[in-house]
Parts: C-alpha cells; structure tokens; sequence
C-alpha cells in the first residue's frame, strides 16, 4: 500500500466512514445522508474536526502532487474538505473546496448542490436562487465547457448564461 | 351508533391581541407570531399568500417585527411521482418559484422577527425542498441544528433532533416517546410539550421535543403561555384545552385526536371518544392511514402491543395491525 492509500484508510477510519462517494448526475437525487453521518461524527467536536481538516487537506496536497490521474478520487476528497469546512461554520473555505471539486470532476452533480447550499449559508441569496433554478442548465454548462477550473467568476458567468436560456 | 366525525379545531380569532394577524393570515400560527411579537421566541417561519404579502409586511412592522421573504410555495396539481428526491418531501410538498412583488399565486416562505438579522441569519439554514425543475433537493442536516437555535428551540431537543429528524432510520415522535418517562398516575406527556399541533392553532410551542416532558420545553411553554395569557387570556384556555386531548400517533403529522378520555389497563391503552379528527401528512400520502372512517362511526378504540381494535359501543367494528412506531398519548 502506497503513502496516499494508507493516509486515505487511517482518515476512512477517522471518520467512521469511506470517502469514496457515488457520483451523481441530473437524472439522481443528492445524497444528504452524507452530510448527516459527517454531522452525527463531529457534532460539538470540534477539535476532532480539526484534526479531520487537516488529514484531508494532507491527503489532496499528495493527491495533487503525485498526479496520478484518478481526478475523481481529488473531487471527492475536495468534497468532503468542503463539507468539513461547513459543518465548522467556514462558508468562504466551503465554497472554495466545492469549486475545486468541481473542477476536478464536472460530470458530478452533488459538487454543485453542495456549492449553493455553501452560497446560501454565505448570506449570497441571489446567487442562491439563481443556481437552484438554474441547476441543469448550470450543471451541463460547465460539463461541455473547455475550462478547467471553476473560478467565481467562471461559476458567475455560466449561472448568467444559464440564466439566458430558455 | 355512529357518530359525527367533524373537526374538533377550530380557528382561533383574537379578541384583542394579534387580530391584524389573524385578519391577514388566519390563526394556524397565531401563537408564534404571539411568542415572537412579545419577545419570548426570536424568530418564527411563516407562510402568507403572495397577493398578501405586503400587507402582512405592514402588519407585522405594526408589532414591530421585520419579515424577510424566502422562494414562493405553489400548490403542485399532481402528486410526488417521478419528482427527483420526492421522497426528501417530508413536510410541505409544493413547487418552488422565485418570490417578486407582483406574483399573486402561491404562498411566499416569511422569516419574521424583531431584528432583520435575525431574519436573514435564519434564511440562511431554513431551505425546505420545495420542488424547483422537477427536483426536491434537501439542505444539508446541519442546517437544521443551525435553523433550530435561530427558531430558539432548547440545545437538548436541537441535540435531540440532530439524531432522530431523519425519516429514512426514524420515527422522531416514538423516538421522543421512547425518551420520555412514565410517571405513576399522571397522563405519558405534558401538555406544554405537545407539539402535535403546531401547524393547527393550538400549540405553545413549535419544535419537535425531545421527551413529552423535556424540562427545557416546559419552562419555554410556560413563558409564552404567560406572556399570552396578559394580552390574549381566552387563547390560553382553549389552546390547555385542545392540548390535553389523546392521540393516535402514526408519525408526524399523522395522527388522530380524540375529543375524549384516554385510560391505561395494563399495556394497553383505552379512548373513549365523542368526537374524533383525522391529521393527515399531505406531503406524504404514503403514509396516510386507510381506517379512519371505522374510528369516525366508532366511540372507543383499544390500542395493546401488535393491534388497534375499534369498537361502536360493545362491539368491534374493525381490527387494525399496529405498526411498533404507532402509538396513544395522552397529556396533562
Ligand atoms: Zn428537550
């Protein structure tokens, strides 16, 4: 077993549960059970929190480095650092990680669930609004779209596009 | 002999305090617009008709409080069926649209309370998956802690909550009943705790608690029946009243109530009924029960471990299979 795969199995054990996560696409419903088992570990932990935090962040800092190509596995990890950041109170560094899971991996619809929610949670109601009634637009946007990084001024001007089409 | 099956509840109408509230938006949450107003709840959520949405505003600025709206909440015209992550809608099943001004359709999603902060804090963990594109999405859980400690429900039952408020493992009610003590010749539940009506009228309280006698409940209860008792005494009669009645559980927001007097023999629990009325979950009707029409042409109904019997005086009208998580509540 290689250095990530071993960090990776004592973070799984961490937490209780795999990071491995079931990608979703428009025709599936976003699977909050996720968010309620990561809730249920670190509700009033904070300190466990942390230290989750920071084995995550290890592990996408590897991740990235080794580039190893298996981007999914980097999206899921960007993911679940997103979530943690939530459940911490941290929506600007929520909805940094749920951009860079996007970007690793577009054709995954929870990173754009995750994303509003993270927006809402901000205050930004408007932008709020504008993805959740524009989700599919917005979803197959950024799948066929060359761009490899989803900026927020990238994410800005595909909810505008989205936004335009009938 | 077959008796009359008509609503036991009615709508309240304020002699005094609240009227206007009552005038614009009916009584279903009269008593936290009440607690909120009279400085014992901090917030509360609302839902008011959009082509009254700006009299409500001004009506609530009256009482010096600030409404911040949400999406607007259109009845569907057909059922849940083919809706992504239809089976997230536990509570309200509507259609979600964008709220503006000139929209005079629907219902608009309010956030109330004396501060506009506190308003927009609570906006921002009170999603309910309203159907937007033929898509229910729920918020992540724990934006329902967070929403909680804005509505300022107690830590325990928040804590509570975090646990059992998830339908796909739970039954919140039996969990609540399963954590809550019987005491010797007293009724299972305080009324104070009763939340089985909050969205019909009479209710103190509008949470989910954690046990039918949670201390924290009671002493919240109390203070908003007092506070209401100063401005709107006959409310707090006919809401003491309503509250002590049994009930049938089935979850929540599934229930019948009995105009009548719950007795325990052994492990069994016995309601003789003038009257009775049906509760039923309209966002989820795969819940919905199929005999209430034998409890309505009966006056007594038997509730022991595995079965519901109904009975028309000494005779059994129909005999029910009962599932564990249902259960008879009384309150005192
Ligand atoms: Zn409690």
């Amino acid at each position: 077993m290689n250095q990530i795969e071993s960090q990776i199995n004592e973070l799984e054990n961490y937490l209780g549960f795999s990071t491995n996560r079931l990608e979703i696409n428009l025709e599936s419903k976003w699977n909050e059970i996720f968010s309620y088992d990561l809730l249920q570990r670190f509700y009033n932990k904070d300190d466990e929190l942390k230290t989750a935090i920071n084995k995550a962040i290890n592990i996408l800092t590897m991740l990235i480095k080794s580039n190893n190509g298996n981007n999914k596995q980097i999206s899921d990890h960007f993911s679940l650092l997103g979530n943690m950041y939530y459940i911490m109170g941290d929506f600007n560094k929520s909805i940094g990680c749920f951009m860079k899971s996007l970007s690793y991996n577009k054709n995954d619809l929870t990173g754009w669930v995750e994303l509003m929610f993270s927006i809402r949670a901000y205050g930004d109601f408007r932008i709020f609004e504008d993805i959740i009634f524009n989700l599919e637009k917005a979803y197959r946007l950024w799948k066929n779209d060359t761009g490899h990084e989803l900026t927020k001024e990238k994410m800005l001007s595909l909810i505008d596009r989205a936004k335009r089409i009938s | 002999m077959a008796l009359l099956v008509s609503n036991i509840l009615n709508p309240y109408i304020p002699k005094k305090f609240g009227r206007e509230y009552y005038d614009v938006n009916g009584s279903l949450q009269y008593p936290m617009f009440a607690a909120v107003a009279l400085g014992v709840k901090p917030l509360f959520d609302d839902w008011v008709s959009a082509d009254k949405y700006q009299e409500y505003a001004d009506m609530c600025s009256k009482y010096g409080l600030e409404v911040v709206p949400d999406i607007i909440f259109i009845a569907p015209k057909d059922g849940k069926k083919g809706i992504i992550g239809g089976e997230n809608i536990t509570t309200t099943y509507a259609k979600g649209i964008k709220f503006g001004k000139n929209i005079d359709n629907g219902n608009v999603h309010v956030f109330v309370s004396k501060t506009r902060s506190m308003a927009l804090e609570a906006k921002k963990f009170g999603w309910y998956p309203a159907v937007i594109n033929n898509r229910a999405t729920n918020k992540p859980y724990i934006d329902h802690i967070r929403f909680g400690r804005c509505l300022g429900f107690p830590n325990c039952c928040i804590d509570f909550f975090r646990k059992y408020n998830n339908w796909h493992l739970y039954s919140n009610p039996y969990e609540t009943l399963k954590n809550t003590p019987a005491i010797n010749r007293k009724a299972r539940g305080s009324y104070y705790c009763n939340n089985f009506l909050m969205d019909h009228t009479y209710s103190l309280i509008h949470h989910l608690p954690c046990s039918y006698r949670c201390q924290e409940t009671i002493m919240f209860a109390k203070k908003v029946e007092e506070k209401i008792m100063d401005v709107e005494p006959d409310f707090v009669e006919k809401a003491a009243e309503a509250l002590k009645k049994p009930l049938l559980v089935f979850s929540e927001r599934n229930f019948i109530l009995f105009d009548g007097f719950m007795a325990k023999h052994d492990d069994n629990f016995s309601i003789d009924y003038k009257r009775c009325q049906y509760f039923q979950n309209t966002a989820r009707p795969e819940d919905a029960i199929d005999f209430f029409d034998y409890v309505g042409e009966g006056n007594n109904i038997i509730i022991s471990k595995g079965k519901i019997m109904i009975r028309d005086d000494n005779s059994a009208l129909k005999t029910i299979e009962k599932k564990p998580e249902w259960f008879a509540i009384n309150f005192d």
